[in-house]
């Protein structure tokens, strides 16, 4: 199955990809969909997004629309059926 | 002391300039700004009174941070009684000349009566006069703020004035500064424009307001500036994408209105978001307003040669996906013409989306629109065209003058207006995002997302993540992050400090400036203080709890599709524990208790 994220702002810039394509067999857990994205993308990435085992303050991992921060976070299995989007740290309004 | 200690009033009808030492008793209990005008305003206006009338009053207001070297310490505030709403309405803007007015002497300036012929208020060292505007009155906002900067002979004058919006009495008027700031919302500009003022022009020599303790305000200030540079919004993101940042926040997470609030997500988020617009390389160079660090402005020249400031994310979306518009060039005219016209960007794009609305179902028929493109979802000539007929009440565009409410209304549709109290709902759905709902349903002034902006907290994790369905928690967050607002609106910061900066932070710098020793419970105390003030005049106005609720299409319709499909706002459920927490009684009125604790 493909696993596609898409990554926005400062992510974009910074790794000049705003769509990256995961291939895998199985359904992962979204820290190691991180890795793979990294992999594809360049270094750099997980220390992006992640601070040791957690999701840095503020950044937005959301699968199918909703926040993984209040689900069940890294651990979230990802399959290929949901949208899934990285954003750093983001204020605006 | 950092205040100017001085303001003035200025009676239009017959003329007169005076000015008045600033009561420090007063200064202490509602700050500045936003706080001490209105507590100036509800003093001297009687709550029942016609916005347009000559006994409304009309207040610039800077805080006691403005001017200083505070971060961001540029801004000012308008408060009088908004023609859109019925409510208490402040307006707030950044750009440069909120600090220019602080350097002239003024803390604040008080518009009374009505001036018998177009006039403008000039400030400059020679003295304070009011001069003949005849020949402005009908010229666009860069046509008047270029023809005073060179009539003031002070090259780096600042000028806050009002289009052609404001002077034809659009109900979504506003009064633009520096070309391309806005003290946008509930009509502030038609109010000006109801006064005969066309503008205000301020060019003397700089007289920096000096804190009280320079010691402790320079090291509160340095505090500050750490913070602002270390945190990744406002040193990264903002600078970097300002604002539009959000479109594909909002979007992913299925709370991105579209087409008048019918759908939450729109297919087309790519064309139009804030990446969009650097990577078509609109995007020229960022902007920072007066001592502002962060620097979120645009400025943008498109294609076709048209330069100016913005779009921001509001007006973006206003014009885009509410209108089901993918064109950014368009929507970026757009919000160059509301600029130029003076008119708020949020308000119009609402009201266009309503309008279109209103066509779909065939309530506005094809022969009320003239010689004009049909106001469908999705047309560029649309929102551009309507916007302008908007601003000169040509046409069908008389009736969208009057705000999406009274357009909806007058064709037996109140339902189609996405607005709260009358002013039109900002770029979020509240069904995604519950203490949001609550936010907007008793904001003091209408639909806004700055009187709380609630989804820093539920989408943006800040100050820390808040699930956005969950409603426990919301109303206490709600009262937190309004009575945290009401302080930072009326000290002369900018609200975008607060991604950065925390109560500690802001009580530091207060009481720096101004030598008090406030806790920081004392400071938020002056915010729940300023927020009751509001409420109370409100209810003066003749507003009640039935006035604190939503459109019912976000209360009652479900989300169709998305991450939030079956979602409405548990507004029923949120309101009665949120009167609780204000010590308001089941009426949403502030118990006698509540108001002495206050000393209102």
């Amino acid at each position: 199955m493909i696993i596609r994220v898409r990554l926005f702002s400062l992510l974009r810039s910074k790794f000049g990809r705003s769509v990256v394509d995961v291939e895998t067999d199985r359904p992962i857990p979204l820290r190691e969909l991180i890795t793979q994205v990294e992999s594809r993308a360049g270094p750099g990435l997980v220390g992006e997004l992640i601070d040791g085992e957690k999701i840095r303050k503020g950044t937005l991992l959301l699968v199918g629309g909703r926040n993984v921060i209040f689900g069940d976070g890294l651990d979230t299995i990802v399959d290929g059926t949901q949208e899934i989007c990285f954003f750093p740290p983001s204020g605006g309004g | 002391m950092a205040y100017a200690g001085t303001y003035l009033r200025i009676n239009l009808t017959n003329g007169t300039i005076t000015t008045s030492p600033l009561d420090p008793d007063l200064a202490r209990r509602f700050l500045g700004g936003r706080g001490l005008a209105t507590k100036l305003y509800c003093d001297e206006v009687d709550p029942g009174i016609d916005p347009f009338s000559p006994g409304n009053k009309l207040i610039f207001a800077t805080g006691p941070l403005s001017g200083t070297i505070a971060p961001t310490g540029g801004r000012y505030m308008v408060v009088t009684k908004s023609p859109l709403t019925g409510t208490i309405a402040s307006s707030n803007s950044g750009g440069f000349f909120g600090a220019q007015l602080k350097f002239a002497g003024y803390d604040l300036i008080v518009f009374e009566g009505r001036a018998a012929k177009p006039v403008y208020l000039s400030i400059l060292d020679s003295g304070v006069t009011l001069r003949d505007a005849t020949q402005l009155w009908g010229k666009t906002v860069s046509e008047t703020t270029d023809a005073l900067v060179a009539e003031s002979g002070v090259s780096d004058a600042r000028v806050a004035c009002i289009g052609p919006a404001g002077e034809n009495l659009c109900l979504m008027g506003a009064i633009i500064n520096d070309k391309g700031r806005a003290a946008g919302r509930s009509g502030v500009g038609a109010v000006m424009g109801s006064k005969n003022l066309k503008a205000i022009v301020v060019g003397t020599s700089k007289k920096r307001p000096v804190p009280a303790d320079e010691a402790a305000f320079k090291a509160a200030v340095q505090e500050s500036m750490k913070r602002i540079k270390a945190d990744p919004v406002t040193s990264q993101g903002l600078p970097t994408y300002g604002t539009k940042v959000l479109d594909n926040i909002i979007n992913a997470s299925g709370m991105y209105p579209c087409n008048n609030f019918q759908m939450s997500s729109f297919p087309d988020v790519e064309e139009v978001c804030g990446e969009a617009l650097v990577e078509k390389g609109y995007l020229k160079r960022k902007k920072g307003c007066f001592g502002c660090p962060i620097a979120c402005g645009r400025d943008v020249t498109l294609p076709n040669g048209m330069q100016g400031e913005g779009p921001e994310y509001e007006s973006g979306w206003s014009f885009g996906a509410l209108c089901g518009v993918k064109d950014l060039i368009a929507i970026t005219e757009a919000n160059f013409l509301c600029n130029e016209l003076g008119l708020d960007t949020i308000s119009m794009g609402v009201t266009l989306a309503a309008a279109m609305e209103l066509r779909e179902k065939g309530l506005i028929g094809k022969d009320e629109l003239g010689k004009g493109p049909d106001l469908k979802f999705g047309s560029s000539e649309a929102i551009l065209f309507y916007t302008r007929a908007t601003a000169f009440k040509q046409g069908i565009g008389a009736k969208l003058a009057q705000g999406s409410w009274r357009l909806a209304n007058g064709y037996g549709h109140p339902e189609l207006s996405m607005s709260v109290k009358k002013q039109e709902l900002p770029a979020y759905d509240p069904r995604g995002v519950q203490g949001q709902g609550l936010a907007f349903a008793t904001s003091n002034r209408g639909g806004c997302h700055v009187r709380a902006y609630l989804i820093a907290l539920e989408v943006l994790s800040h100050p820390e993540p808040a699930d956005p369905q969950e409603i426990l928690s919301k109303p206490n967050w709600v009262k937190a992050f309004q009575d945290l607002t009401a302080v930072i609106d009326s000290t002369g910061m900018c609200l975008f400090t607060s991604f950065a900066l925390g109560v500690p932070e802001y009580n530091a710098l207060i009481n720096a400036a101004t030598g008090w020793q406030n806790t920081p419970e004392q400071m938020m105390a002056i915010g729940e203080r300023i927020w009751n003030l509001e409420r109370q005049f409100n209810l003066r106005a003749g507003l009640t709890a039935a006035d604190d609720t939503l459109p019912p299409r976000l209360l009652e319709v479900p989300i169709a599709e998305g991450p939030n499909k079956g979602r409405v706002v548990r507004l029923s459920e949120l309101l009665p524990a949120y009167y609780k927490i204000r010590g308001w009684g089941s009426d949403g009125v502030p118990t006698p208790e509540k108001l002495a604790e206050l000393g209102l």
